[in-house]
């Protein structure tokens, strides 16, 4: 059953998290901090590295519902269906590459906290998120991030997309730190149950990211998807 | 005093004398009360439980006990921007913040407010490595025509000892509200939050 709030199958006990890509270019292999150096007097450069990052939220999101249907409006942001409310945290690492492209191995949790009658299950653990985005650098060290997700829940035998995720913020002198925070966007999940059905929710969030540079060089891999965006 | 110039050894003078002027405290691990100067980006991060607005006649949280005497909401915050720090000790930010009502879950409710502009002036001190901010903020939301002010933000955390980075938190305590309305009134809060900054060094 799509509209109760409690005990209405695999999406009332998912999480979200994730990350993902499109590129641009600039061909000059930069370090983090040569390239937060670079962009404080001329075109911003980029730079090949990996990052260590957790991640928390709390969101409000529509129930899931049919694609025929709309959660949240996206222009008054008003919800047209019932919500509920879930933090979730998590981390792993991103890979930056020198031609702006990103990509993202996460794990996340859940709590659901409208979950709060006996017989709940609040806590869905053990997501595994992919992503893969875009990253710029301007001046002021301001770094911009975007990117979709693709999440699986293998304990549950479903997966979702989530996106878009824009983030902003800065990165230290060194290139070492950078925190940013998700901007307001509207995001939208789409669930893929067992049975090949398709559900929809929409969500507001509040979410922060915290980085710290852990390879200079990128381990991470970037391979076409037909989820990548040009 | 790790790094004192004076009657230092030859190198220990050179490693002084090279050492980046910029991070302003990365040295301070004595009990010499300093200052940071330069700006870091901010970002933070906070989830609290606020008291409804009420008349300045009412008590929403006993700032003793931390008791709820008034019907309350959860929120969750999300802000960045900049923080200037003075080595006079004073400490200003402008940045925007977002919020998120937590119990906004019905058909009908608009949960999110973006938008909302953020500036914050106090002071600060270092001491052991550890940054202890002391803060006034007003938060603006341009859509209702609203402002609010909580004058009494106090925060503390460790600097990176190289000063490129700062983590803090806030001090537990019972935060005042005051709500200006678009209509010329005011009312009264209380809340109670954790929150977490974390800022980095900018150029």
């Amino acid at each position: 059953m799509f509209f109760k709030r409690n005990g209405y199958g695999y999406f009332g006990r998912l999480a979200i998290t994730a990350f993902a890509v499109a590129g641009m270019a600039s061909a000059q292999d930069f370090t983090a901090s040569e390239a937060v150096q670079a962009s404080r007097h001329s075109k911003p450069k980029l730079f090949q590295a990996d990052y260590g990052f957790r991640t928390s939220n709390n969101c409000v999101r529509a129930i899931p519902h049919p694609p025929s249907l709309v959660g949240i409006d996206p222009d008054t942001r008003t919800l047209l269906l019932p919500g509920e409310v879930v933090s979730q945290g998590g981390g792993g690492v991103m890979h930056f590459f020198k031609d702006g492209r990103l990509t993202v191995d996460a794990t996340a949790s859940e709590v659901n906290l409208s979950q709060v009658v006996p017989g709940a299950f609040p806590q869905t653990d053990g997501l595994v998120g992919t992503c893969r985005g875009s990253y710029t650098l301007s001046s002021g060290n301001r770094v911009a991030l975007h990117f979709n997700c693709h999440v699986d829940i293998p304990s549950q035998g479903v997966s979702f997309d989530l996106g878009p995720t824009n983030a902003e913020g800065f990165i230290s002198e060194n290139g070492v730190a950078v925190n940013l925070n998700q901007t307001d966007d509207l995001q939208t999940v789409t669930l893929k149950l067992p049975n090949g059905a398709t559900l929809v929710s929409e969500r507001v969030c509040v979410q922060s990211f915290a980085l710290t540079r852990i390879s200079s060089n990128s381990k991470g891999t970037y391979s076409k998807a037909s989820t990548d965006e040009d | 005093m790790s790094f004192s110039i004076s009657g230092c050894p030859l190198a220990g003078c050179i490693i002084a004398l090279l050492l980046p002027a910029a991070a302003g405290v990365a040295h301070d691990r004595d009990d010499i009360v300093r200052h940071l100067q330069g700006a870091y980006g901010l970002t933070n991060h906070s989830a609290c439980l606020r008291s409804v607005p009420h008349p300045a006649s009412e008590v929403g949280i006993d700032p003793q006990t931390g008791q709820l005497l008034l019907p309350a909401q959860t929120i969750a915050q999300t802000g960045s921007g900049v923080m200037r720090f003075s080595r006079d000790g004073r400490v200003r930010f402008s940045g925007r913040a977002s919020e998120l009502d937590l119990n906004g879950i019905d058909a009908g409710d608009v949960p999110n407010i973006p938008g909302l502009t953020l500036t914050c002036s106090g002071t600060h001190t270092v001491q052991q490595g550890k940054l202890v901010l002391l803060a006034s903020c007003t938060v603006v939301a341009p859509q209702i025509g609203a402002s609010f002010t909580v004058p009494n933000v106090e925060a503390e955390g460790p600097i990176s000892d190289d000063g490129s980075s700062i983590e803090l938190t806030a001090r537990a305590h019972v935060q005042n509200i005051q709500l200006s309305l678009p209509d010329g009134s005011s009312l009264s809060s209380e809340r109670v939050c954790t929150q977490r900054w974390s800022l980095v060094k900018l150029p």
